[in-house]
């Protein structure tokens, strides 16, 4: 029974928690110029996720070390240090745009500039960083994402049955106003939404930071393979209300603020409440993953005690790289640069990385010498593989496309 | 002789500097019309919906005003990238009257719904909003045709 409250525990906090700014923004954007257009991608982004977030959680549990540290020891640590900056340099970039996404929350509770909000919030993510135990900031604010269902009941009330939703998924290409091009490019924009690479860096860590044994690997496989899917919903969610309120009307959603619309239109004050408070925990709770994740890769790629299963003394280099990540994206959310904007390139250039997180994933994954008896079944390497492949592809197209649609304009 | 290339150099700036860069074809102009005309109709439209659902009592006073705000910058930033083009020919300069006059309608009426939802006038907002239901409607002509 214990067990059974444990994995669907686990399977709700996965959902909650599955949604960030990046995925907000994607998916609303996504919606408001292809409609359901692009809903294949965010199944491919989640099935993909799954594949590589179960890998790196079974990484950790049978090496009992979180795998960027696997992959320094059995790759080198030349082929680490490439992924370290490149990942790390996306981090940074997400940090920001999570405290940005999360100061823009507060504006539209409070009518205040976002920018004044912008140090309290670091301030508040450091502080519950600092003191509050893994377990329990990783459930609080993975539930509270959950609040975000509501834009799933948005989407009933624009689209009873969901019939045009699904009418329009069905549909492949640009509409005859947009371009391949920029489609691609959104294709990729949602891809890097779902599939961010601090996710499995913060996955494998986390499940050092709980002490999983084998006798964990279920509820690994449970949170992945039910949890994230049910998060995928949301993000389809999200671009159904977008797709359903604002493609008919020419509507282009560059603000975080028409996101709250549809549900406002439909739903009232009460599941505005509901819609914003999901989005502050889902963010904050992006906010706090990927500031961990700073610490996690640079402290174990050097070797240095890392984790909040230490004291903090223990561990002190480890809380600085935070602290100093923390610093670094406050400035550059500071700098006014536009939120959304950040946004937009850290999840198109985490989609360039991919390939440097998870091919050496994939290898790691496949040697008995950390894994034992659990390496990868040959079906999951087909899989994976093909998943190499097309973020292979995705990664060269990036930047040229990037540059070709001017970011998507 | 470095004097001399030096006074060069900041003359060459200077003139540079003294130059609005045109768009070279008239096509091109048309293209940024249309992409003007489009971003101006996705500010009015969402305004629109916005001003519904504040008289309907369905959102709250900031988020409302916030929302407005956001997509007031919008067209207004359109606006002055637009008026700021020079234009390259006659035909253009057409371009440019038919546009900028329905541009300019949109913005001041969103900035009077902004006025009114910061006074949490909210009620007041669909009265407010109503001009942009037809000016969006001709700003989507106009797109359509210079799109």
């Amino acid at each position: 029974m214990k067990k059974v409250f444990e994995i669907f525990l686990g399977i709700l906090t996965a959902f909650g928690g599955f949604v960030d700014i990046g995925d907000l923004v994607a998916n609303a954007e996504t919606g408001a110029r292809f409609g359901m257009r692009l809903a294949g991608v965010v199944l491919v982004g989640v099935v993909g996720i799954v594949i590589y977030a179960e890998m790196s959680g079974r990484v950790a549990t049978m090496s009992k070390r979180p795998v960027f540290d696997v992959i320094r020891e059995r790759l080198g640590a030349r082929v680490a240090l490439v992924n370290l900056a490149a990942s790390f340099f996306i981090n940074l970039l997400t940090v920001a745009a999570e405290i940005g996404g999360l100061a823009l929350v507060i504006q539209l509770v409070t009518g205040i500039n976002y920018l004044l909000w912008v140090p309290l919030v670091a301030i508040a993510v450091w502080i519950v960083l600092w003191k509050v135990r893994f377990s329990i900031m990783e459930k609080v604010f993975g539930l509270s994402g959950l609040a975000l269902v509501v834009t799933a009941l948005a989407l009933w009330r624009l689209d009873p049955g969901f019939v045009n939703t699904l009418a329009s998924a069905r549909g492949f290409g640009p509409p005859p106003t947009e371009s391949w091009a920029t489609y691609a490019f959104f294709a990729i924009a949602l891809l890097g939404a779902a599939m961010t690479p601090y996710e499995v860096f913060f996955f494998s860590s986390g499940a050092v930071e709980e002490h999983w044994t084998r006798k964990d690997l279920l509820v690994n496989r449970a949170n992945v393979y039910i949890g994230f899917p049910l998060g995928g919903v949301l993000s389809l969610a999200i671009m159904g209300c977008s797709a359903a309120l604002f493609e008919p009307r020419g509507v282009s959603v560059d603000h975080l603020s028409q996101v709250t619309l549809p549900v406002s239109a439909t739903v009232g004050k009460l599941g505005l409440v509901f819609l914003l408070y999901g989005m502050f925990a889902a963010i904050f709770s992006a906010a706090l993953e990927t500031a961990l994740s700073a610490g996690y890769t640079v402290s174990q790629f050097f070797g240095w005690q890392w984790g909040k299963f230490v004291r903090p003394r223990e561990a002190a280099r480890f809380h600085i790289v935070i602290l100093l990540s923390l610093c670094v994206a406050v400035l550059i959310a500071l700098s006014t640069l536009d939120p959304i904007a950040v946004t937009e390139y850290s999840i198109v250039l985490a989609a360039a990385a991919l390939p440097l997180t998870y091919l050496p994933i994939l290898i790691v994954a496949n040697d008995p010498a950390y894994m034992k008896d659990k390496t990868n079944s040959m079906f999951l390497n087909a899989i994976a593989f093909i998943f190499l492949v097309v973020l292979m592809i995705v990664s060269i197209a990036t930047i040229p496309l990037m540059i070709w649609t001017k970011g998507g304009a | 002789m470095r004097f001399r290339r030096a006074r060069q150099l900041i003359a060459l700036l200077a003139v540079t500097a003294a130059c609005i860069a045109p768009t070279r074809t008239e096509a091109a102009y048309q293209a940024k019309a249309g992409d003007t005309a489009e971003a101006v109709v996705s500010a009015a439209r969402t305004v629109l919906v916005t001003a519904r659902v504040a008289a309907a009592g369905q959102s709250f006073g900031p988020t409302l005003a916030v929302t407005v705000a956001d997509v007031e910058a919008d067209a207004a930033s359109a606006r002055d990238a637009f008026a700021s083009i020079q234009p390259p020919d006659a035909p253009s300069d057409a371009i440019r009257r038919h546009l900028l006059p329905e541009v300019e309608r949109a913005v001041g009426v969103i900035e009077l719904v902004r006025i009114a939802a910061r006074r949490d006038l909210l009620d007041r907002l669909p009265a407010i909003a109503a001009p942009l239901q037809p000016i969006a409607a001709r700003l989507d002509r106009l797109a359509t045709r210079f799109g």
